[in-house]
C-alpha cells in the first residue's frame, strides 16, 4: 500500500468518512472538516503507530501535520524513512 | 417469550456508604441463572459511548440464562461522588462492593466483563479478589495503562494544536498530576492520582493463571488477525501461563465513535459465545 492509500484508509477509519477513500493531497483537514478534533487527531496518531510500527513523540505533534492530506502523507513518509 | 426483559427481572440498587454510594443495575433471567456477569465500563467518553451496547448485551445475557449487572464507578453515571476526586482505590472498592452483593444474592462471584480500560480494572481486581473470579470477558481491552494514559495526554496536547493555543508538554502534564492537580481532557477532569495509578497498570503483569479469559478484538473489514500490539499482549499472557481465547469482530468501533451505531456483528458473536 502506498502512503497516500494508507493515509486515506487511516482517515476513512478514524473520521468515519467514506469519501476519505478518494481524497487527493490538496484536501484541507484541520479547520476544514468538522470531524477533525483533538480526539480524532489522537486516534489518527495511534493508528499511524499501529500500522507502521513507528513511534511518534509528543513534541512532533503540530497543526502543520494536519493541514491537508498531503502534509499528513509527508509526515507518514518521514516516519517510514 | 418476547425479546425484552420485563421490569420484574431488573433490579436497581445503591450500595455502599452515603456520599459514595454505587449504582448497580441487575438483569436476571426468568429461571435460575447459569452464572453471573459484572460489567466494568471504560473511562470518560468511552464509558458513555458503550452504554447502549452494555444494556443490549446485559439483556442478551439474561435471555441466555446469565445474570448481568451493570455498575457506575463513583463519580460517574448515577453513582455518587465527584469524578475529580476519585482514585483507583475508590473504583476497586466500588467493584468489591458490587461483587460482594452479587455473591451474597446469587451465591457466586461474577465473570468480569470489561470494555477498553474497564479490562485493566477487571484484570487488577481478578488478580487479588477475595471471592475467586470465574473468568474474564475482555472487549477491545486496553492492555497497557501507560499507552492509554499517553493517548489522553496526547488528546490534551492535540486540543492545544486544534485551538491554535499554546501547547503543553507531556512532562508539564505529569508535573501537574504529581502536584495533585486535575487537568481537563476532552471535557473530563480526572484526578492526577487516578491518572498516575492507571499509568502503572499492565494487563500482562497481573497474576491470572488458569482463569478463563475471552479476548474480543476489533479488526478492520477483511482482516482476520489483530494488530501488533494486541498480538504481543496475547503472547505475553500465554508466556505467563494464561490461556486467552481470541475472537475477532468488525463493524463500527463504538467506543471511539461519537454517534451511536448498531453493533449486530459483535452482539451476534457474544450470542454465539453465550448460547441459549
Amino acid at each position: 500500500m502506498d502512503t497516500l492509500a494508507l493515509t486515506r484508509s487511516i482517515l476513512k477509519t478514524n473520521l468515519q468518512l467514506d469519501e476519505a477513500a478518494h481524497f487527493d493531497r490538496d484536501v484541507a483537514l484541520l479547520g476544514a472538516l468538522p470531524e477533525f478534533n483533538s480526539l480524532t487527531i489522537t486516534s489518527i496518531l495511534a493508528t499511524i503507530e499501529d500500522e507502521t510500527g513507528c513511534e511518534i513523540h509528543d513534541d512532533e505533534i503540530s497543526a502543520d501535520i494536519f493541514e491537508s492530506v498531503g502534509t499528513l502523507v509527508d509526515f507518514i513518509d518521514e516516519k517510514l524513512a | 417469550m418476547t425479546d425484552t426483559v420485563t421490569r420484574e427481572q431488573l433490579d436497581a440498587r445503591y450500595l455502599g456508604r452515603p456520599g459514595a454510594r454505587v449504582f448497580s443495575l441487575s438483569f436476571q433471567p426468568r429461571d435460575a441463572a447459569r452464572g453471573q456477569v459484572l460489567y466494568l465500563p471504560p473511562f470518560a467518553e468511552e464509558m458513555n459511548r458503550c452504554r447502549a451496547l452494555a444494556s443490549a448485551q446485559a439483556r442478551q445475557f439474561a435471555m441466555a440464562g446469565y445474570g448481568c449487572t451493570l455498575m457506575d464507578y463513583c463519580g460517574t453515571g448515577d453513582s455518587e461522588g465527584q469524578f475529580e476526586d476519585v482514585t483507583l482505590e475508590d473504583w476497586l472498592g466500588n467493584i468489591d462492593e458490587v461483587v460482594e452483593d452479587i455473591h451474597q444474592r446469587h451465591g457466586q462471584a461474577p465473570v468480569l466483563w470489561g470494555i477498553r480500560s474497564g479490562c485493566l480494572l477487571a484484570g487488577l481486581y481478578a488478580s487479588s479478589a477475595s471471592h475467586p473470579i470465574p473468568g474474564l470477558l475482555l472487549l477491545q481491552p486496553v492492555a497497557s495503562g501507560k499507552r492509554f494514559v499517553r493517548q489522553l495526554v496526547r488528546q490534551r496536547i492535540a486540543a492545544g494544536v486544534e485551538r491554535g493555543s499554546g501547547q503543553i508538554s507531556s512532562d508539564e502534564i505529569h508535573r501537574l498530576w504529581e502536584d495533585g492537580q486535575s487537568l481537563e481532557i476532552g471535557g473530563y477532569s480526572p484526578s492526577g492520582a487516578l491518572m498516575l495509578a492507571l499509568e502503572q497498570l499492565e494487563l500482562t503483569a497481573f497474576k491470572l493463571p488458569d482463569l478463563p479469559l475471552l479476548w474480543l478484538e476489533h479488526v478492520n473489514e477483511g482482516q482476520v488477525e489483530p494488530g501488533l500490539a494486541t498480538a504481543q499482549a496475547l503472547a505475553a499472557l500465554r508466556a505467563a501461563g494464561v490461556r486467552p481465547e481470541l475472537h475477532c469482530f468488525s463493524g463500527p468501533a463504538i467506543w471511539q465513535l461519537n454517534e451511536r451505531a448498531a453493533t449486530p456483528e459483535l452482539l451476534q458473536l457474544l450470542k454465539e459465545l453465550y448460547p441459549l
